[in-house]
């Protein structure tokens, strides 16, 4: 994993505009780099530089799962501490797994499902449950949902 | 609703094409075009028809919280009474700090009923909106709400929608294990 590499104010600018958006227009960087006060060719070579730094996680297209029939749902597991790196690593595994946390507290490994049907949700619940060192695992899905986007504020001197 | 029931033909090629991210190059959505099978101005005509529909949410980047100095980051799990739910996850929307705010189903050993994602440079930032939220919800004794700061992030990736969309052809813009 990278360390953290230098910002300057232009690709924190250039990060700002991408994060409200990236236009669905032929010549995407031409109208970031106006944005910007920068060139196309700039705007393109650190966007470019920001997403193989990892500095850009994802660029592309929030798909809202529950429209193209997935189903989602969060999970809390409460591990023993001796179990955590284990358990992490059977939940890592799953490709129905987008998220992963170990938090304070218990339940203590939060985890987010998007998986073709509940049968598939339920059977890896079952599979949890199942694991050495879980005391218990339960979800709780989304019933409504309120916000969901995610945009950091890049202030000059973070 | 079958998942394939929901999109066109054109659509899912699309969507397909794109579930590793934007292709690099100046011109990334006639590269995706290419991909797909569909002219560029089709490409963005669906594009604008996905979003229109909600299908598609947004089309944007995510920024690696640490690099913007985001150490606080907490799920906050708030006990909040049934009819001032909306309110409060208006209230919770409302406020920049938070990036997710939904309302789950309750259990008896876990009663709380409305989930924020809150992001704070540090954990005091956090805290602080915490309290300001829980004004505003009436979430205000501790028992009313549970702040799980993060310790470790194990796993952050793009949802696998092959059962949905099918495969890519090409995967290599973005890793789905990242």
């Amino acid at each position: 994993m990278s360390s953290a590499p230098e910002l300057d104010d232009l690709d924190r600018s250039l990060l700002r505009a991408v994060q409200e958006g990236f236009p669905l227009t032929p010549e995407p960087y031409a109208e970031l780099a106006r944005a910007c006060g920068s060139s196309p060719e700039e705007a393109l070579r650190r966007i470019a530089r920001m997403r193989e730094a990892g500095v850009i996680r994802r660029l592309g297209a929030f798909v809202n799962s529950r429209a193209i029939g997935m189903v989602t749902t969060l999970a809390g597991a409460d591990v023993d501490e001796e179990a955590v790196e284990r358990v992490a690593a059977v939940f890592d595994s799953w490709p129905e797994v987008t998220h992963s946390y170990l938090r304070e507290g218990h339940p203590n490994i939060w985890f987010a499902l998007v998986a073709p049907s509940r049968e598939v949700v339920d059977a890896r619940l079952a599979e949890a449950r199942a694991l050495e060192g879980i005391r218990s695992c339960d979800d709780y899905p989304a019933t409504r949902v309120f916000k969901l986007r995610v945009k950091l504020g890049v202030k000059e001197n973070a | 609703m079958s998942p394939s029931a929901a999109l066109s033909a054109d659509e899912r090629a699309v969507l397909r094409e794109l579930s590793p991210g934007i292709p690099e190059g100046e011109r990334p959505w006639a590269e995706l075009a290419r991909r797909a099978g569909v002219a560029e101005d089709e490409c963005l005509g669906v594009m604008r028809a996905l979003i229109e529909r909600g299908v598609v949410r947004r089309v944007a980047a995510v920024v690696r919280d640490r690099d913007l100095g985001y150490n606080g980051n907490a799920m906050v799990a708030w006990r909040v009474a049934e009819e001032r739910l909306e309110e409060a996850g208006a209230a919770a929307a409302a406020r920049p700090e938070v990036s997710h705010a939904y309302s789950r189903r309750t259990r008896d050993e876990w009663p709380f009923n409305l989930y924020t994602m809150v992001h704070g440079r540090t954990r005091e930032a956090t805290l602080a909106v915490v309290e300001e939220l829980g004004k505003a919800t009436g979430a205000t004794s501790p028992d009313d709400r549970r702040v799980l700061f993060s310790l470790r992030e194990f796993t952050k990736r793009r949802p696998d929608y092959s059962a949905a969309l099918g495969a890519a052809a090409d995967q290599s813009t973005e890793g789905s294990g990242s």
